[in-house]
């Protein structure tokens, strides 16, 4: 931990630059001493000077301190440079701050960059100060190969559009679209059926009642709010903030401009199926039976049913989820039943009771039908209650006794299953279903309140069944998530974004087949051919479509063809691997292999230094003709560092990346190379202690595996 | 141009600058550990405190990180005081953390010789803030805070359950001096189902599809008859 800090004099080179348009200045950085203790950081910045792009290098104590900013922003007006390469720390920390002082020079943001000297060097090879220098120097030239075939990244700004599209008319929906229209939103209101405010169902709570009266009045009234009945949603475009949509009513279609989507989707019951052998007349279901209850509005007029026997959680033995709703409308009526013919024995047979909600009023229901005399059986769900002609047989869970209950009336409770047009929507939205149908709730980990895509937002019974109070608390945190995205007067995006060069792209359709976000889209083109076209702002770089691009017409700026083999080409052809040490090339994940690379290093985990590793976005972007390129120039191994499947912070770019190796080892086995000298390894980002195992055990392998070393 | 005196040696720096910004660049060691040059300074750690006097006044003790240079400020570095009180700020983070090797080291070089107390847990966690503090400022995100007082202070996503803000860079972990984080336990892990239809038929049709030599297009006249060239 002693940190003594030396005061050399710093060491300038000029160097007459043969590229003018290219002026590399190179900043090493001692770290107090943390390099300097293990890395010659002066004979590091002779070393570098010998580099034909390199104009100037200097080494600092912190180039990261107010004083060393400063200084460093009057060197590169001095010095008229106009790529910078800090070597020190890891990009993950201290980039930002170095890109800042770039752009306020006007310099791209790419254009500054970072060779990570003390995580990957000084931290974890202390024993080794030779091939530690070497390997710094190794990094620093990569870091100039980076910068000199690196184009200019520009970000992108699109504007928002401040008006909603909200699909569902029932309470979630019509929240959203008062909340959103009360703060000045315009919003389009999609309801599949038709009359809002009307046929409120009798089932609910008098309070949703009300409140869905209430809500359907405002939303009628509402200047902001225009309501298209008996609709659908057709077709969807753009990007968020700014999306067209179109909807149909009838046969007129109509498009719309708005810069956010919400679906307030209600789920529907499950329909009892025609060919079920029940007795209809004495079987039915919870909805019918509210018709019979609603019909029977006098007390006493209702004798005729003296057994009514309730099961709820019916055909749900496949489905793990549960409805919600149907125990508190079970409840309900139980009471309402036991109201109109108090000599009645109501029996409920549950699974589990929910009696979900805000506040006490339906454990307070429920209390009262204990009171009223509604008897409770629990059954379990590997024993459901078998209906017979005249009597249903359970096995009482507390005694474990088989009982007969005789009835007149049973009602089964039907679960709630995604709305009919569930699929259509996910398809044009481009939103996953989950197993049962509903919108499958992705990544709330990396995308959270949201949804796939910042614009998009689900809620309520879309997701999963919801009751009221749920359902209207989605609502509200809905809103107010969609009123920030709302707010902002523009979006910009900074990450890389791919490009397409139309003289070369052939309109094969591979790129639009592999999108995770689908922002390409293949578009008509004069002459033969059509042209895949990207959406600029929703496109993430990911890099799969310009791995998987066969006439190599889609670029990545910072990741393209031109800098990774780059890199690859400066890391072989340096003379700083060890003789009879293997040559290994690591692509590593900037989310998983690199930082866990950085973990291994801020915890001083060493392992073999003949390792070289590129950083890239994604392991989607780790391109078979880059690994290889690096076999062809000398590589003796290419490790592969991705996130384990499912955490992949761009979809699915790790599955490709696996699918990708298992091509590649049979191509390279064709070919008289060891498949096992391309390894595939799945990291989290905290995983520095299985980095360091997993590199100690490759080099290893691939040593064995040399001959004649 | 402010003046001051460091350790007898008399410098000029620019005004604004803290304590630790003027000791560091004119070569004066301070221990810290809740410092970090990306982040904004903390004051938390108490290892970089250094004797500052002026006009005469009584000598006391400040965070040099936090603390301003003051016009003919005389700033000791290394007196006894400075050395005492590092010493006692370092043994009472040995009094939680007493494996950690980072904090072993930490003590060696400030040289604590015993440990008087020990927590019955270990906890590497020395409440730095350095994750809190990287997750708002360099990944922008405040998915993780400080939460409680005194000794159950601790570092933990809202309402301890695992962070639905976090986009999983793992900045926190990196920046961690004692590798204390749990970045698996604040962050929590949701599974991206595979079942999704979707990614899976992408999925398969890439895996179909991907060859390593350029297909060039066979046959473009098949190609235009299909609806996949129409887009």
């Amino acid at each position: 931990m002693s940190e003594e800090i030396t005061l050399q004099p710093e060491i300038q080179t000029d160097i007459q630059n043969p590229k003018p348009e290219v002026r590399v200045g190179v900043f090493v950085c001692d770290c107090g001493n943390k390099i300097a203790r293990v890395v010659d950081t002066q004979a590091l910045c002779q070393r570098v000077a010998e580099l034909p792009e390199v104009v100037y290098t200097t080494r600092a104590a912190y180039p990261c301190s107010k004083d060393g900013l400063e200084r460093m922003s009057q060197t590169i007006r001095d010095r008229d440079l106009n790529r910078i390469l800090v070597a020190g720390c890891s990009p993950r920390l201290m980039r930002d701050r170095f890109r800042q002082i770039g752009q306020s020079l006007g310099l791209a943001r790419s254009f500054v960059n970072m060779a990570n000297i003390r995580e990957q060097c000084a931290y974890v090879h202390p024993d080794n100060p030779s091939a530690a220098f070497e390997k710094a120097a190794t990094l620093i030239e990569m870091g100039v190969a980076q910068l000199v075939t690196v184009s200019a990244e520009t970000p992108r700004v699109g504007r928002v559009v401040k008006a909603a599209l909200v699909i569902g008319s029932d309470l979630p929906g019509l929240t959203v679209a008062t909340n959103l229209a009360d703060s000045g939103f315009r919003v389009v209101l999609v309801e599949p059926g038709g009359g809002i405010g009307e046929n409120i169902p009798n089932d609910l709570l008098t309070k949703t009642q009300h409140q869905l009266v209430e809500k359907g009045k405002a939303v009628l009234q509402h200047a902001m709010i225009v309501i298209i009945s008996k609709a659908r949603l057709v077709e969807v475009s753009g990007h968020p903030g700014d999306y067209e949509v179109r909807i149909q009513q009838g046969d007129q279609i109509t498009t719309y401009g708005v810069g956010a989507i919400i679906v307030a989707n209600a789920a529907q019951l499950k329909s009892l199926g025609d060919d079920q052998w029940f007795d209809r007349q004495r079987v039915k279901t919870q909805a019918e039976f509210e018709g019979e209850l609603d019909d029977a509005t006098e007390p006493g007029n209702w004798l005729t049913l003296n057994d009514i026997v309730m099961v709820l959680c019916a055909e749900k033995s496949q489905l793990e989820r549960c409805s919600r709703t149907c125990c508190n409308i079970g409840i309900r009526q139980a009471i309402r039943a036991k109201q109109l013919n108090p000599n009645a024995n109501v029996t409920v047979l549950f699974r589990e009771l929910y009696l979900g909600g805000i506040g006490e009023a339906y454990e307070a229901e429920f209390m009262q039908a204990r009171e009223l005399g509604v008897t409770f059986f629990r059954y379990r769900r590997d024993r459901p209650p078998v209906i017979g002609s005249q009597m249903v047989d359970i096995i009482d869970t507390l005694t474990g006794e088989p009982i007969r209950i005789p009835f007149d009336r049973v009602v089964l409770t039907m679960p709630l299953i995604p709305q009919a047009n569930a699929h259509t929507l996910a398809a044009l939205l481009d939103l996953p279903l989950d197993d049962e149908g509903f919108l499958a709730e992705p990544r709330v980990r990396l995308r959270p309140g949201g949804y796939a895509e910042p614009g998009i937002y689900a809620l309520g019974s879309s997701q999963r069944p919801a009751d009221t109070d749920e359902a209207l608390f989605q609502a509200y945190l809905t809103s107010s998530r969609v009123m920030r995205f709302l707010r902002q007067d523009s979006i910009t995006v900074e990450t890389p974004v791919a490009k397409i060069d139309a003289t070369l792209c052939s309109g094969c359709g591979n790129c639009p087949q592999v999108c995770p976000v689908s922002a390409i889209k293949l578009e008509k083109r004069d002459g033969v051919l059509s042209l895949s076209q990207v959406d600029e702002l929703r496109c993430f770089g990911c890099g799969n479509c310009v791995v998987v691009c066969p006439t190599k017409a889609i670029t990545l700026p910072g990741w393209d063809d031109a800098v990774i083999p780059a890199q690859i080409s400066a890391a072989l052809q340096s003379r700083s691997f060890p003789p009879g040490a293997p040559k290994i090339i690591a692509l590593a994940c900037e989310w998983s292999a690199y930082a866990a690379a950085d973990v291994a290093g801020a915890h001083h985990l060493s392992y073999p230094a003949n390792v070289r590793i590129i950083r890239t976005n994604c392991s989607a972007r780790f391109d078979p003709y880059h690994i290889l390129w690096a076999f062809i120039n000398g590589a003796d191994g290419v490790f592969l560092g991705a996130c384990p499947p499912g955490e992949c912070h761009y979809g699915i770019g790790n599955l490709y990346a696996q699918e990708r190796v298992v091509k590649i080892k049979t191509e390279l086995a064709a070919h008289g190379v060891d498949p096992r000298h391309l390894h595939l390894e799945f990291l989290t980002v905290d995983e520095g202690a299985k980095f360091a195992q997993a590199m100690k055990d490759f080099v290893e392998e691939v040593q064995t595996d040399i001959p004649g070393r | 141009m402010i003046h001051l005196t460091i350790d007898d040696k008399s410098i000029e720096v620019p005004e604004g600058w803290t304590l630790l910004d003027a000791c560091r660049e004119h070569g004066f060691y301070i221990p810290t550990l809740c410092y970090h040059p990306a982040l904004e300074p903390y004051g938390g750690c108490r290892l970089c405190m250094v004797e500052t006097s002026q006009d005469g006044r009584k000598p006391r003790l400040v965070a040099s990180c936090v603390y301003p240079c003051e016009q003919g400020a005389v700033i000791k570095t290394n007196s006894e005081m400075v050395v005492r009180s590092r010493r006692i700020t370092a043994e009472l983070l040995l009094a939680s953390a007493y494996n950690s090797p980072e904090i072993l080291a930490l003590g060696e070089e400030l040289g604590v010789k015993e440990v008087r107390y020990k927590l019955p847990e270990e906890n590497d966690c020395v409440l730095c803030g350095l994750c809190v503090r990287a997750c708002k400022e360099i990944a922008g995100i405040s998915a993780i805070s400080v939460i409680q007082r005194g000794i159950a202070k601790k570092v933990a996503a809202p309402f301890q359950l695992t962070s639905s803000r976090c986009i999983g860079c793992g900045t926190c972990a990196l920046i961690c001096p004692t590798g204390a984080f749990k970045f698996s336990e604040i962050s929590g892990v949701h599974k991206l189902t595979l079942q999704e239809p979707a990614y899976q038929r992408r999925y398969y049709r890439v895996s179909a599809e991907l060859d390593l030599r350029p297909n060039f297009v066979q046959d473009v006249t098949a190609l235009l008859t299909t609806p996949k060239g129409e887009g």
